[in-house]
């Protein structure tokens, strides 16, 4: 479903939210999304605040590419170099931005808006900016036709993440490769990617892919995953000892060693013969007699009564 | 300067990757003689070297390895007091040290940011054309930067802080940058994870000592995890690791390469 989530054949308007975290980042991601735009020949506005521009696109674009608009929030955001105007982050600023470099074009067309990352807007804009800016994909009048947003999760609050989880039409979730994978990979997978996809109608769609990004940022889907769950089991059983292997004694029966068994009779077991060899009073045995005292009180019909205390 | 560790590495005094942010992480033990092996190996490699020295002295430093006298004389060291500096702050001797910005007036002025510390970095190593000649690339050193957040600086701004450093020395000037954190996964300080966190996504470096899992061994102190992140890079592969045993005395470090299968 990944990659049908990039190419955009499968629900490709809206908010695209990938979640990194430490272990598995989520920038080549990110970088075989943009590329995939690019393919298809759609404008693609990148809001940068992490790495460089060299970094971004370096295996994207020769750097000639028109379709390709850079927004430098790295060198400078906060005006601490420069005097000139420091990098605005309001949703305004980054809308007339977009519509800015939009009227240079001769044609309009619609934009994909490509935040990177999410977690830098979120700890110097407050979050219900953010969740404006958002918005702005479902507005109709709107030339932002999708946005695609890296967030690093473990960043912020859970409360945050939620929030912007639910946002979103379409949210990729990055885990790293459990380390006692024994399935042989013919390449390795970078991480597990987790997609979560709601589409208008109320369906939730759910799917859990290996994936590695090439170094052309085209995908490489790895569809034995669910293999892998069940791999996992095997070699224990194989691994298993038996406990009845080389012991000094022997635990097992031969059939006539069984018989045998069978017909012992143990001492607890209560037999005919044994009853009745019990019951039968026998010579020289005991007798219990009784006489009762004159200030008895006893009962014929209750023996027992004196136990009713 | 440990040699083995930069041939684990793969780096030498002539040759070692450049635009490098490396991390320093340490938790349940002392990291510092990383610091000191950074220092050295930068020295000696002929970068020049602002070092933002926040928790020991200037003699500290220099007793343990290198002669950093001689480099600051050189000025190819600058070297930052922050336990000096950061008494003068506090207790200034006249009121005429207003007048110019210092790097620790977040000291007195708390809801500031770190832009002061910021311009300092940046005007010890924007380099002369005479320093360019005779120094190699810039290098930025950090111990640590833990240090700021118990100062009472917001995490924020203390990755504010390492943003602009490295755009300035990383990206700009194709430096390099070597930062120690504490790592306080067990202790639940949010503030030192989240700066751990973010740093861990901007490194391409990491290097993680841990205490021993079984406990205290007096020959044995830790071990180093070395993850190269090459998820900047169009390479994406997975990290390696090389899972290693330092055992250090007074003088020196030896390293004892550990196989993974014996850990676990």
């Amino acid at each position: 479903m990944l990659s049908e989530v990039i190419t955009g054949s499968e629900g490709g308007e809206g908010f695209v939210l990938i979640k990194d975290c430490v272990q598995c980042g989520g920038r080549g991601l990110l970088k075989s999304f943009i590329k995939a735009a690019l393919l298809r020949n759609e404008t693609v506005h990148v809001f940068e605040f992490e790495i460089s521009q060299e970094e971004m696109y370096s295996g994207l674009t020769d750097g000639t590419s028109s379709s390709l608009v850079f927004h430098n929030g790295y060198t400078d955001p906060l005006n601490w170099i420069s005097n000139e105007k420091p990098f605005d982050f309001s949703i305004q600023s980054i809308k007339s931005q977009i519509d800015q470099s939009k009227d240079k074009e001769s044609e309009a067309k619609n934009v994909i808006l490509v935040l990177d990352s999410l977690s830098w807007l979120l700890h110097h804009i407050p979050i219900t900016d953010v969740c404006q800016l958002l918005q702005e994909p479902k507005r109709k009048e709107s030339t932002v036709k999708r946005i695609i947003a890296l967030m690093h999760s473990e960043l912020h609050d859970q409360g945050i993440v939620g929030s912007v989880s639910h946002m979103a039409n379409t949210v990729v979730t990055l885990s790293p490769i459990p380390e006692f994978t024994t399935v042989n990979w013919e390449v390795d997978p970078y991480a597990i990617g987790e997609t979560v996809q709601r589409k208008k109608s109320g369906k939730v769609n759910r799917e859990e892919e290996c994936y590695t990004v090439q170094k052309d940022f085209s995908l490489i889907i790895h569809h034995d995953l669910h293999n892998r769950k069940q791999a996992i089991p095997k070699p224990d059983n194989t691994a298993q000892v038996d406990p009845a292997a080389n012991l000094t004694f022997n635990l097992r029966l031969s059939e006539e060693e069984r018989h045998a068994k069978e017909r012992l009779s143990l001492p607890f077991t209560f037999s005919e013969k044994k009853k009745h060899s019990i019951l039968q009073p026998r010579p020289g045995g005991g007798k219990i007699v009784y006489e009762p005292d004159a200030q008895d009180d006893f009962d014929e019909e209750d023996p027992d009564d004196d136990l009713d205390v | 300067m440990f040699a083995e560790l930069n041939g684990i590495l793969n780096w030498s005094l002539d040759k070692f990757e450049k635009g490098q942010c490396v991390l320093l992480s340490e938790s349940k033990t002392d990291g510092s003689f990383l610091i000191h092996h950074f220092l050295s190996f930068f020295l000696k490699a002929q970068c020049k070297v602002c070092f933002l020295g926040l928790v020991q002295s200037f003699s500290h430093y220099s007793t343990v390895g290198i002669n950093m006298l001689q480099a600051r004389e050189k000025g190819q060291l600058v070297f930052f007091e922050g336990l000096r500096n950061s008494l003068d702050m506090l207790l200034p001797e006249s009121d005429a040290s207003d007048a110019e910005p210092q790097p620790l007036s977040f000291l007195r002025w708390p809801s500031t940011d770190l832009r002061n510390l910021f311009d300092f970095v940046n005007s010890s190593l924007s380099q002369s054309e005479n320093d360019m000649s005779r120094w190699a690339s810039p290098v930025l050193l950090i111990d640590d930067l833990s240090v700021l957040l118990s100062l009472g600086v917001n995490p924020t701004a203390v990755l504010d802080f390492i943003h602009y450093c490295r755009m300035a020395v990383c990206s700009k000037q194709q430096g390099n940058m070597v930062t120690l954190v504490h790592n306080e996964d067990d202790l639940g300080d949010e503030d030192c994870d989240l700066v751990l966190h973010a740093l861990t996504h901007q490194s391409s470096l990491i290097l993680q000592v841990h205490g021993l899992n079984t406990g205290y061994c007096r020959d044995v102190h830790g071990q180093v995890l070395i993850k190269h992140c090459l998820d900047h890079d169009a390479t994406l592969t997975h990290s390696l690791t090389h899972p290693l045993i330092n055992k250090y005395t007074i003088s020196h470090i030896s390293y004892y390469l550990k196989f993974r299968n014996l850990i676990g």
